[in-house]
């Protein structure tokens, strides 16, 4: 019982986590791809390259490259341990870190953790490809969710499955709490409505 | 000659090339903290005191931060080779950089016993962005990252062999990274603490000459924590500093968080393969301190070292990642590449670690995506060398004081024309630039409200300013000659100083 109860305690942490971000107006930072900005990096690498061979300004400042760096920079943002802290809380982290675990260490693994882990992996480049085309709430639920599920997926595998020791879980609600708290780690990500 | 000796030969030749082609020219100038250092090494070389006048100083005032001794006396020895130039300045960080490297081959071959692993780690922090970074300019952690790392061999030495001597290594080499680098008046005694609790049992036997041996250690530490006065510094890069004003008990509740939230920062995969921590000294632009290749096979070696999360080298590894940080997050802004730079060592082994689990995988979409791996890698090694080479020296004018040495130059050129020379204020590094390239140059350094004396009516003066005419006020009032401008070597050629005659 009392594990169900930690369940449902972390389960409201993270809502409450994600709550805080109804008051944002978007995502703030490089979240999003743009194709302008992508021709911009180019022009000022192509600039800086003096007395270079050509081939080799090609080779190496070229849209197909420049557009994978961008995606790669937006698409880790997601995975910013301090944007998680603000997304998720501190908790959350842990349970993602433990579900990934027991994922990659599972050998037979259920079709639901496939579909959340699919979804965790994919749901990002909405935000990245079309952040302008849905509101952001509707966008901050569709993110939201597969990173809550999937990691209370991490925690009723610890809590339920390896009978974690409580306490710890105890000791990881507070100081999540408290971090949540004592700063305000949302501003680094959040533009905030005017 | 065995097989993996020539390969580690090969990497070390690799490594000491990546750390010494064209260390003088690249990065662009001496920044201010080398022009200190070294300032101070040619003083103690040729007069036995540091700029200030005191004779053998265990700490150097510098700027008022109080500058560790061991990367000042090294840079002196450095200097009576190769004479005073930037070469010399940047030599000990490129050698203990290259050392580095070999320790790193050794503790792992301590530690997992494994060659394949430690040739691996060996090789890529020889080719590490972030280890080359602080290598190839004279930055005391590279230097102290290595006694730390010393330290640590000889430790762990002395665990496998229970030789005493090992031990006095060991500690000598810890008293050594007190005395280089100021993180590490808080991670070195972490790593002794640890390592004696988790050792014990393997001190029992020298249970004598232990107290003797730690009470020695102590004396030859104590100076660091009682005269070395970096509180100014410390309290100036504080990330409580900021806090200073609110209650005790608000400061329990918010300290600690600001703490955690540094050092998080440190484990942020956009600062590891990305941006960096955006200072231009750190960074080169459209890199991150690792690799982008490297962080799926990041991920694949922390899988595969957890499995073994109980095997000794493991743990090793884990300590050190843990620790790495630890100091750093006290200061802001976090993260800082240069103050976390050991986290190079235990990101690197587990990368190496990915390496070979990936290697290890039988099956035929691992070899196809470890080939994909390699052809990538290869890419973006290019890339980083042409950036590192061809961008970083015109992005990163601003960070490094190449121009300062070229307005010497020509201000030495001109001396003999020129009775008086006055650079204005605006060059504000001058005096210290001076010092170190030119110290028989005479010239008035003045703020910005100077007007040329009464008594100079006939004198020909060379004033230098980094200001243009348009701001110069006084330039404004009075008949002037522009002789020459220096331009930072940047896209724009931005003015970095012009030269007038009055």
């Amino acid at each position: 019982m009392k594990e169900k109860i930690l369940l449902f305690l972390l389960l409201c942490l993270e809502l409450f986590a994600v709550f805080q971000w109804f008051h944002c107006r978007d995502f703030g930072g490089q979240f999003h791809y743009s194709s302008s900005e992508v021709a911009l990096r180019l022009l000022d690498s192509i600039h800086n390259d003096r007395n270079v061979p050509l081939w080799l300004v090609r080779v190496f400042h070229n849209k197909i490259a420049e557009s994978v760096f961008v995606l790669f920079a937006e698409y880790l943002q997601f995975w910013n341990v301090s944007f998680l802290v603000s997304f998720i809380s501190l908790a959350g982290i842990v349970g993602l870190g433990a579900q990934f675990y027991q994922f990659f260490t599972i050998k037979k693994k259920h079709v639901l953790s496939w579909i959340v882990f699919l979804m965790l992996i994919f749901v990002p480049f909405i935000e990245i490809f079309a952040s302008g085309k849905f509101s952001f709430l509707f966008r901050l639920l569709i993110i939201a969710f597969p990173f809550i599920t999937w990691s209370m997926m991490g925690f009723y595998a610890l809590v339920e499955k390896q009978k974690m020791n409580s306490k710890i879980v105890d000791i990881l609600l507070l100081l999540s709490l408290w971090y949540l708290c004592a700063l305000h780690p949302l501003a680094m990500f959040c533009t905030l409505n005017k | 000659m065995k097989q993996t000796q020539i390969l580690l030969i090969g990497i070390l030749l690799l490594a000491s090339f990546l750390r010494f082609y064209k260390i003088d020219t690249i990065p662009h100038g001496l920044y201010i903290d080398e022009i200190s250092i070294s300032y101070n090494a040619y003083t103690i070389l040729t007069k036995g005191v540091d700029e200030y006048g005191v004779a053998h100083p265990l700490f150097f005032k510098a700027f008022g931060e109080y500058k560790m001794p061991v990367t000042i006396y090294l840079t002196s020895a450095s200097m009576s080779v190769f004479g005073k130039n930037e070469f010399a300045v940047r030599f000990p960080s490129a050698f203990f950089g290259t050392l580095t490297v070999l320790l790193l081959y050794c503790l792992i071959q301590i530690l997992f016993k494994n060659k394949r692993i430690a040739l691996l780690s060996a090789f890529l922090l020889a080719i590490s962005p972030w280890h080359l970074q602080f290598s190839r300019g004279e930055f005391e952690a590279t230097i102290a990252l290595f006694f730390y790392l010393l330290g640590i061999f000889f430790f762990l030495k002395f665990r496998d062999h229970k030789q005493f001597r090992l031990l006095i290594w060991s500690g000598l080499s810890f008293v050594i990274t007190f005395y280089t680098y100021n993180a590490y008046k808080m991670i070195t005694p972490l790593t002794v603490i640890v390592g004696v609790v988790y050792l014990a049992s393997a001190f029992a036997q020298f249970r004598r000459k232990l107290w003797i041996f730690s009470l020695g250690i102590c004396v030859l530490a104590l100076p660091v924590f009682l005269f070395s006065g970096g509180n100014n510094r410390f309290f100036e890069t504080s990330a409580f500093s900021e806090y200073g004003h609110v209650s005790f008990l608000q400061k329990c509740f918010v300290y600690p968080m600001i703490y955690l939230r540094n050092y998080l920062s440190y484990f942020s995969l956009p600062f590891l393969f990305v941006t960096n921590d955006g200072f231009g000294r750190h960074t080169v632009v459209g890199m991150g301190p690792l690799f982008r290749f490297e962080l799926p096979l990041f991920l694949v070696g922390v899988c595969a070292l957890w499995r073994q999360k109980k095997e000794f080298g493991v743990r090793v590894i884990g300590f050190l990642l843990c620790i790495a940080p630890m100091a750093a997050s006290l200061a802001v802004p976090s993260p800082h590449a240069l103050r976390s730079l050991l986290m190079v060592v235990p990101l690197t082994i587990i990368v190496s670690y990915g390496v070979v689990a990936f290697w290890e995988k039988k099956n035929k979409i691992s070899k196809v995506l470890f080939i994909s791996f390699t052809l990538f890698a290869l890419y973006e090694y290019g890339l980083y060398l042409h950036l590192y080479y061809t961008h970083y020296p015109l992005r990163t004018a601003l960070d490094w004081g190449g121009e300062y040495k070229q307005v010497i130059a020509e201000a030495q050129k001109r001396q003999k024309q020129y009775p008086q020379i006055v650079v204005n204020s605006s060059i504000g590094m001058m005096p210290l630039y001076s010092n170190f390239y030119a110290p028989s140059l005479h010239y008035l350094f003045v703020g910005y409200n100077w007007q040329k004396p009464a008594s100079w009516h006939n004198k020909k003066v060379l004033y230098i300013t980094g200001e243009n005419t348009k701001k110069d006020h006084y330039l404004q009032r009075i008949p002037h000659t522009h002789l020459q401008d220096i331009h930072f070597s940047n896209l724009n050629h931005d003015t970095f100083a012009r030269f007038w005659e009055l």
